[in-house]
């Protein structure tokens, strides 16, 4: 057979037009082989989180593309590659943003349409899934209140503080939220948070939205299996079961790259989700 | 002593290190470059989630991060005070 050597998949980087300006955006062709299965719409994490995670997540885009999935991954508004500082970055602007490409990507593959959310990102597509069609969710190691996230993220001062051989003045996460809410803004690991932006993050409590009914695969990743999160899915189960919501819990001993400075990889959760996702019904 | 190797084992997991070659009083801090700040956030989340604890603010400190003898004792004291 002389067919000619396409590489794949095949992988588009381009930037995509979104108000105000442009986002960077990687679209991952699905596999010509398989039949056409849907798109996943990518939802990334918090600040550094998505410098850490971009080649995991790039792994998993393949793998999807090669089952023959449509991917598209976008960087939001104000993060990475993307147009726009950190600090005039909203919660309702990125959700416009990932509405927009969102039918960017449905206008391009008919099908189910799946969203795919790490860590804070699994949040927003949470929430993203009340207000746009959506046919499921894929859920990496989710922050299931925005609350928790800007806690940790706080942290990060704190550990820093650790690491510099405790000098400085020693703060709590509470007299850091008091400077942000006085100051209007804060500055953490490079990243500045504004007072807007982390009320917007602290209001979102992924129990009590109105979710689609869905079926939503939650994978608990990033270290051996924790009982806290285990008991958090059941409760979430529960609660969401009463909107028809089916959920998947799968938890998947492994490396938390997201927060590892190496370009980490967790081969066992790309094998998990690429598995769960095979056995999705069409 | 108690739950040593469980926090051991946490800390190599959430570090991607084998943590054969860090004894019970190798220094974590400032020794082990894969252990940055959003690396420290993310151990002691892990600590939280499997030990089912709570981890105040000022208990980031150096007398509790300083080895991995001295973070399972910790370990131990919010588990059993």
């Amino acid at each position: 057979m002389n067919a000619p050597l396409v590489p794949h998949p095949h992988v588009e980087a381009f930037f995509f037009d979104a108000d105000p300006g442009t986002r960077f955006s990687m679209y991952y062709a699905p596999d010509p082989r398989q039949q056409s299965r849907g798109a996943i719409l990518y939802v990334h994490p918090f600040a550094e989180e998505l410098n850490r995670s971009r080649r995991m997540a790039a792994q998993q885009a393949r793998a999807f593309a090669t089952l023959g999935y449509a991917v598209l991954q976008i960087d939001l508004f104000g993060c990475g590659d993307s147009c726009g500082d950190f600090s005039a970055a909203r919660w309702s602007l990125w959700k416009r943003d990932l509405e927009v490409a969102r039918d960017w990507l449905a206008e391009r593959s008919p099908g189910p349409m799946l969203l795919w959310g790490l860590r804070l990102g699994g949040l927003l597509a949470l929430d993203l899934a009340c207000s746009v069609p959506a046919d499921g969710l894929v859920l990496w190691q989710p922050y299931l209140n925005g609350r928790t996230c800007i806690n940790q993220f706080l942290r990060q001062q704190l550990a820093a503080r650790l690491l510099d051989g405790e000098r400085g003045v020693p703060r709590s996460t509470a007299t850091m939220r008091a400077r942000l809410a006085t100051q209007g803004q804060l500055e953490v690991g490079g990243y500045t948070l504004t007072a807007e932006l982390a009320h917007a993050i602290d209001s979102v409590d992924a129990l009590h939205l109105p979710l689609p009914a869905v079926p939503v695969h939650w994978f608990a990743s990033g270290g051996p299996a924790g009982s806290r999160q285990a008991a958090a899915a059941e409760r979430f189960g529960a609660q969401w079961a009463r909107r028809g919501v089916t959920l998947h819990y799968h938890q998947v001993d492994g490396l938390p790259f997201w927060a590892s400075p190496d370009t980490a990889e967790c081969r066992t959760l790309l094998d998990a989700t690429g598995a769960a996702i095979a056995a999705m019904q069409p | 002593m108690h739950h040593y190797d469980k926090v051991k084992h946490i800390v190599g997991a959430s570090l991607g290190l084998q943590m054969a070659h860090l004894g019970p009083d190798a220094a974590l801090l400032g020794s082990v470059p894969e252990l940055d700040s959003l690396a420290v956030v993310g151990v002691i989340a892990a600590l939280e989630d499997h030990f089912g604890i709570a981890v105040e603010d000022e208990e980031i400190c150096a007398r509790h991060f300083a080895t991995v003898r001295s973070l399972a004792e910790f370990v131990q004291e919010k588990l059993d005070p």
